[in-house]
C-alpha cells in the first residue's frame, strides 16, 4: 500500500488555479521526484502535503489515515517532515541548537515547564548524531548564519530527519549548490532510500534521474505523467511541455556567438577592487571592464566573490579599496541609490520582489528614478517584454511562481531606465524552458543596446550569448577573454568552473 | 565530543537561576544581604520613603518580568498588560469593599481572574499577528478600562480604597517589602525554569521562525496561549502587591499608558533578556524619582533616556551589562 496517497487535489488562490485534481502516490521507501516547469504547482503540492496550505478540494491519505484537515504540526508528529525551498532555519541558533529543537518537537510534550533542556543529555546526543549523519558533525557549535549555503541545506535535511519522518518532503534541496555540494546532497538522499519515502521537488534533471525511483510530472497544475524514470523520459508530452523541444528560437540560441560590438567606449571600469565583510577580505583586487552594448559574465565556483563583486559595484557593500568608474564618473564610495540613479540596476539573487505589493506596484514603484533615456521604459514596455506578467498585474508579488518573480525583478530593474543591467543568478532554480525565456529576453535587451553584467552558472549557454568573460577564483580575477577563447580552453573549465 | 561536553556543562549551569563562579556567588550573597537588611537600615535612618520606592520597584519588576515572557520570549507585543495588572489590584479593592479580606481567598482569586482574562484575550488575539495583535490586545484593555470605570459603586473614575488583606499576621511596610521580594524571587525562579525548559524553547522557536517551529512539531498556538496566561497571572500578582503597597486602586492602573509604561520597562531593561524586566523596572523607578525631585518636567527627561536606549542600546540595560561583564 502507498505511504502517501493524494487524490483529486485542487488548490485555488483567488482566481488562479494552482493545482487541478492531482493524484500522486509515494510508496514506502522510494524516492519520488516531482518535476515540472516553474509555476506548475510543485511547491503548492508540497505545501498541501505538509499542511502549510489547505486544499480547495481533494484528499490526502498518509499511512491509511486521512490527514486532509490535520494541521501542520500534527502531520509532523505523524511522520511528514519537510525542507523548505528557501532555507528556513533558526538563524541565530547553532547547528546543534537547531537539531535539538527538532528532536524536542518530535519527542514528548512541549508543556514541560521545569526541567532545563540543557540537562536533557539524550536529546543532545541524538541531535549530534543527526548532525553527523548529514555531514555537519564537526560544526555543532557553528551559528547557522556562518554556515555556507550548501551546509545550511544539509542542516535543513538534518532537521527534517530529526523528526524521524516516514515521509520526507525535499523542496529543491540542491538549489544554489555547487557541484560537489550537490553531489553530497545526492548521496545523502540516496542513503535515505528504503528508510523512508522521499518526495523530491527538483529542477536539476541530473539529480532527478540519478536518484528518483519514480517521477511525477506536473504542468500547469495537472499531472501530466507519472512512472519510472525511463517511461517519463520517453513520454513525448513531457518532452514538449517540460524538457523543451528544439524550436526555431533554440536553434537561434545555438548559433555561434555574435561578434563583440565594434570597439565601443567603456561604460564601467573597475580597478583593484578590494572588499571586506568585517575583518575578512573577500575581494583581493578585481579588475574588469564593461563597454557600451556589451554582455560580460562573471564566472567561478560558489563562494569565489561573484556576488560580492556585484554588490560592491552597485554600492550595497562598499569596497574598501579600488576604483569604480561608471559613465565617466568615479562612483567609488557612492551610496547605492546614487549609483542606481546614474543608471546601474541590480537584479538581486533570489529575486527579492516585494511579496505584499502587486505586480503593478512592484513595477511602478520604481519608475521615477533615473534620467529619462532616449527610450524610457514604461509599464507597457515591460509587459511587452514579459507577456506573462500582464495576466498577473493585480496579483501579489508573493503569489507568483519563481519564473514570474524573476521576470518581475528584471522588469523592476528596467523601470529605472538603466544603462547597465547587473544580474545575480537570474536563472537560479528555474526550469529549462523558463531559463531559456529569460535568456532570450536578455539577448533582446542587449540587441536594443543595453549593456549587461551577469553572474550565472550555465556557462555553456552564456558562451553563446556573452561577449566577454571574467573568471574569479578566491576573490581574484584569474582569467579574462572572449567566448571563443573560453570554449576552446577546456583546462579553464577543469581548473576554475567544474568540481 | 568536546561540544557535547560543553553543552552538558552549560546544562549544569542552566539548572540554577544564578551564574557560576565564586565571585558571582559572593556578589549575589552581598546583594541579597543588602536587600534583607534594608528595612532595618530604613528604620534606623528614617528612610521610610526609600523603603516604599524599593517596594514599588520590586512590584513593577515582577509585572515587567511577566510581560517580558510574552513580549521578549514570545515575540508577542501585548499592548494590554495593564489589564492584568489593574484587574489584580481591583480584585483586592473590590473584594475588600464586599467584605472579603482573607488573603487565602483574595490572592488566589485575583491571580486566577487575571489568568482567565489572559486566556480570553489571548485566545482571540493570538489568532492574529503583528500590528493586528497589538491593536486587539489594546482594544481588549480599553474595553476592560471603560468597563471598570462604569461601575460607580467601585469608585468609577475616582478609584477605590484597598485595605491590606489579612495574612494572619500584621502586614507592616517592612513585611510587605519582604513578601514582595519573596514573591518576586519565587516568580523569577519559576520564569527562569520556564524559559529554559522545553516549553520555553518551543515559545522562543515560535518567535524566531513560526513556520519552522510548526514544521518540527511544536503546537504554536497552544504554546503561545499558555505563555500568555502565565504572563497575565504573574502581572496580575504584581497588581495585587501594588494594591497592598498603595492601599488604593485607580482606573489608571488599567489604562493604555500603564501598558506602555510596562513595555517601556521591558524595552529599557532588555527585551527577551532574563533580567530585562527587573533592570528596566528598577531603572525606570529610579529615573522617575531622580527627575521627579529635580524638575516638574521630569517626564521629558525620562523620555530622553528612553530615546537614548532605543537608539544606542537596542538590547537594553541587560545588553550593556552583559557587554561589561564579559
Amino acid at each position: 500500500m502507498s505511504l502517501l496517497q493524494v487524490r483529486g487535489l485542487s488548490k485555488r488562490f483567488g482566481g488562479v488555479v494552482a493545482l487541478w485534481r492531482c493524484d500522486l502516490d509515494v510508496r514506502e521507501g522510494e524516492v519520488h521526484a516531482l518535476i515540472g516547469p516553474n509555476g506548475a504547482g510543485k511547491t503548492t503540492l508540497a505545501h498541501l502535503v505538509a499542511g502549510a496550505l489547505r486544499p480547495t478540494e481533494g484528499r490526502i491519505v498518509f499511512r491509511g489515515r486521512d490527514v486532509t484537515g490535520t494541521p501542520a504540526h500534527q502531520r509532523a508528529l505523524l511522520g511528514i517532515a519537510r525542507t523548505f525551498q528557501v532555507t528556513n532555519l533558526f538563524p541565530k541558533d547553532t547547528v546543534l541548537g537547531n537539531l535539538v529543537l527538532a528532536v524536542l518537537g518530535r519527542s514528548g510534550s512541549p508543556f514541560r515547564f521545569w526541567r532545563p533542556v540543557e540537562a536533557e543529555r539524550a536529546v543532545h546526543e541524538e541531535a549530534a548524531a543527526y548532525a553527523q549523519r548529514v555531514g555537519l558533525g564537526d560544526r555543532l557549535d557553528t551559528a547557522v548564519h556562518a554556515l555556507s549555503h550548501g551546509e545550511q541545506r544539509q542542516l535543513e535535511v538534518g532537521v527534517a530527519l530529526a523528526g524521524r519522518p516516514r515521509l520526507l518532503l525535499l523542496d529543491e534541496p540542491t538549489s544554489g549548490m555547487s557541484r560537489d555540494e550537490s553531489a553530497r546532497m545526492v548521496a545523502l538522499i540516496e542513503s535515505l532510500r528504503g528508510e523512508m519515502g522521499v518526495l523530491l521537488v527538483e529542477h536539476d534533471m541530473d539529480v532527478v534521474f540519478r536518484v528518483a525511483d519514480r517521477i511525477t510530472v506536473l504542468v500547469d497544475g495537472r499531472v501530466l505523467a507519472s512512472g519510472e524514470p525511463e517511461e517519463v523520459r520517453a513520454n513525448p508530452d513531457v518532452h514538449r511541455a517540460y524538457l523543451g523541444e528544439p524550436g526555431p528560437d533554440r536553434v537561434e540560441a545555438r548559433e555561434p556567438p555574435r561578434e563583440a560590438p565594434q570597439p565601443s567606449p567603456p561604460l564601467l571600469e573597475v580597478e583593484g577592487l578590494e572588499t571586506f565583510y568585517g575583518p575578512s577580505q573577500v575581494l583581493f583586487g578585481v579588475d574588469l571592464q564593461v563597454c557600451q552594448g556589451q554582455v560580460v559574465t562573471l564566472l567561478g565556483r560558489n563562494g569565489m566573490g561573484k556576488t560580492t563583486t556585484l554588490l560592491s559595484l552597485v554600492g550595497l557593500v562598499p569596497p574598501r579599496r579600488g576604483r569604480v568608474v561608471f559613465r565617466g564618473e568615479g562612483v567609488t564610495g557612492w551610496e547605492p541609490e546614487r549609483i542606481a540613479k546614474l543608471g546601474m540596476a541590480l537584479v538581486p539573487e533570489g529575486r527579492q520582489v516585494f511579496p505584499n505589493l502587486t505586480v503593478r506596484e512592484n513595477l511602478t514603484a520604481f519608475s521615477t528614478s533615473g534620467e529619462p533615456s532616449r527610450d524610457p521604459w514604461t509599464l507597457d514596455r515591460v509587459l511587452d517584454l514579459f507577456p506573462r506578467l500582464r495576466a498577473r498585474l493585480d496579483h501579489w508579488g508573493g503569489q507568483l511562481s519563481g519564473g514570474e518573480q524573476q521576470m518581475l525583478a528584471i522588469g523592476r530593474a528596467l523601470m529605472t531606465n538603466p544603462h547597465l543591467l547587473v544580474l545575480d543568478e537570474a536563472t537560479e532554480g528555474l526550469a529549462p524552458l523558463v531559463r531559456e525565456e529569460i535568456w532570450r529576453c536578455l539577448e533582446r535587451l542587449n540587441r536594443e543596446g543595453l549593456a549587461i553584467l551577469l553572474v550565472d552558472k550555465y556557462v555553456d549557454r552564456l558562451a553563446h550569448f556573452a561577449h566577454h568573460h571574467v573568471i574569479l577564483e578566491r576573490g581574484r580575477v584569474v582569467w579574462k577573454g572572449s567566448s571563443e577563447a573560453l570554449r576552446s580552453d577546456p583546462s579553464l573549465w577543469r581548473r576554475y568552473l567544474s568540481v | 565530543m568536546r561540544a557535547r561536553n560543553l553543552s552538558v556543562e552549560a546544562g549544569r549551569r542552566a539548572a540554577l537561576p544564578w551564574p557560576a563562579g565564586v565571585g558571582r556567588a559572593l556578589l549575589w550573597a552581598a546583594g541579597g544581604a543588602l536587600l534583607l537588611a534594608f528595612p532595618y537600615a530604613a528604620e534606623a535612618f528614617g528612610w521610610h520613603f526609600y523603603l516604599s520606592v524599593v517596594t514599588k520597584a520590586a512590584v513593577l519588576a515582577l509585572a515587567a518580568s511577566g510581560l517580558n515572557l510574552v513580549l521578549g520570549y514570545g515575540g508577542l507585543v501585548s499592548f494590554g498588560h495593564a489589564t492584568y495588572y489593574g484587574l489584580g489590584a481591583y480584585t483586592v479593592a473590590v473584594l475588600a469593599r464586599e467584605g472579603v479580606q482573607q488573603a487565602w481567598a483574595v490572592w488566589p482569586a485575583a491571580v486566577l481572574l487575571c489568568a482567565f482574562a489572559a486566556l480570553c484575550v489571548g485566545a482571540v488575539s493570538l489568532r492574529t499577528r503583528g500590528l493586528y495583535f497589538i491593536m486587539i490586545t489594546l482594544a481588549f484593555a480599553q474595553m476592560v478600562y471603560y468597563g471598570v470605570i462604569s461601575f460607580k459603586q467601585y469608585g468609577g473614575q475616582d478609584g477605590l480604597r484597598a485595605p491590606r488583606t489579612d495574612l494572619g499576621l500584621p502586614l507592616t511596610d517592612a513585611g510587605l517589602y519582604y513578601l514582595t521580594l519573596l514573591l518576586l524571587g519565587a516568580s523569577l525562579v519559576l520564569l527562569w525554569r520556564v524559559v529554559h525548559s522545553r516549553f520555553g524553547r518551543a515559545l522562543q522557536a515560535a518567535r524566531d521562525n513560526e513556520l519552522r517551529a510548526a514544521a518540527v512539531g511544536f503546537p504554536v498556538y497552544p504554546v503561545q496561549l499558555c505563555a500568555f496566561v502565565l504572563s497575565g497571572a504573574i502581572t496580575g500578582l504584581a497588581g495585587v502587591l501594588m494594591a497592598h503597597h498603595t492601599q488604593y486602586v485607580s482606573p489608571n492602573m488599567l489604562g493604555w499608558p500603564q501598558s506602555g509604561h510596562l513595555m517601556f520597562m521591558v524595552i529599557l531593561g532588555g527585551v527577551g533578556r532574563f533580567w530585562g524586566g527587573v533592570l528596566g523596572a528598577v531603572a525606570l523607578v529610579l529615573l522617575e524619582e531622580v527627575f521627579h525631585s529635580a524638575t516638574v518636567h521630569w517626564q521629558l527627561f525620562v523620555g530622553l533616556v528612553l530615546l537614548a536606549v532605543a537608539l544606542f542600546a537596542s538590547r537594553g540595560l541587560s545588553g550593556l551589562l552583559e557587554g561589561r561583564l564579559r
